[in-house]
């Protein structure tokens, strides 16, 4: 491994993956952050925290129907390749952190993603709830989350 | 200058976000997505900024320009206040991503303040606009 120049040092950059805290309505997604890649360039994905501060409706009262995707908690957010458009929750997300209840969850910073593919890599945060007839809170009602993320993803340009 | 780098300068390069989460850009509107004051001796430096317009917010609506360069929706790097010539550019003329050309350096060392502008350049349609990047900022 050899030492750090300065010409190796301009082509590292950190790129901010970032949402302020935001109300998402029930069911909802949003595109918060775009990275386009070219070859050769590389992309190293290791932090991402994803926290919910709050909802409408008691946390509590959020049962398994009133979940989108059983298996992707209130909220999540997803990496996905050449995203356009449709659900973020179906399969073939590169990338899935998941928040289950009210605070900060973390990717595990030891698992280092590194993606190479050129194309428009974008993370997409989602409300995961629905409403539901049997569910404690009212049909009528929607289940909206107060969620924020800050993560940074690093961009080698003159990877070999 | 290709020696290598020592803490203390590493300590004096910084890079700077430039973000701003899917939002709805209406027709003929511009905002400010980031700013940077630069002094004298301090060097500013820009290889990526994507743009990415997941959707077309007014459908079947053919786009009236305002600037014929700069495409429907545009993000750029500007110098002081006016809208006139982005020092560095992508645009884009319908849904779909670009970004600037990542291959090329600009680099800004002439002191002033540098502002990162995503505007709507059309007088008929709102598009909902995506932009990621950073600038490094050598001390």
């Amino acid at each position: 491994m050899s030492y750090l120049t300065e010409t190796k040092l301009e082509s590292i950059i950190d790129l901010p993956v970032a949402l302020p805290s935001t109300e998402m309505v029930m069911g909802d997604w949003l595109v918060f952050a775009s990275i386009k890649l070219f070859q050769p360039h590389r992309l190293r994905y290791r932090m991402l925290n994803l926290q919910l501060h709050s909802s409408n409706v008691d946390i509590a009262d959020i049962s398994s129907p009133n979940l989108i995707y059983a298996n992707l908690g209130l909220a999540y957010v997803v990496l996905r390749l050449d995203y356009t458009s449709g659900d973020p929750g179906l399969g073939g997300a590169l990338d899935t952190l998941i928040v289950s209840e009210a605070g900060i969850v973390s990717r595990d910073i030891t698992s280092e993603l590194i993606l190479t593919t050129p194309g428009l890599y974008s993370w997409v945060i989602a409300n995961n709830c629905q409403s539901d007839s049997t569910s404690t809170i009212p049909a009528s009602d929607s289940i909206n989350l107060r969620l924020s993320v800050t993560g940074q993803i690093r961009m080698e340009l003159d990877a070999a | 200058m290709n020696g290598f780098i020592t803490p203390n300068r590493l300590n004096g390069v910084i890079d700077v976000p430039i973000y701003f989460a899917a939002t709805e850009l209406n027709r003929s509107r511009s905002i400010h997505v980031a700013q940077v004051p630069v002094t004298l001796g301090q060097k500013l430096t820009l290889r990526t900024l994507t743009l990415h317009v997941p959707k077309a917010l007014t459908a079947s609506v053919q786009p009236l320009l305002f600037n014929s360069a700069l495409g429907f929706v545009s993000v750029g790097v500007y110098f002081g206040d006016m809208l006139t010539a982005p020092l560095a550019v992508a645009k884009m003329t319908g849904v779909g991503s670009c970004s600037v050309n990542p291959f090329a350096r600009h680099t800004f060392a002439t002191p002033g303040i540098y502002t990162v502008v995503v505007s709507n350049n059309t007088s008929n349609s709102d598009y909902s606009v995506v932009v990621t990047g950073a600038f490094k900022f050598y001390l």
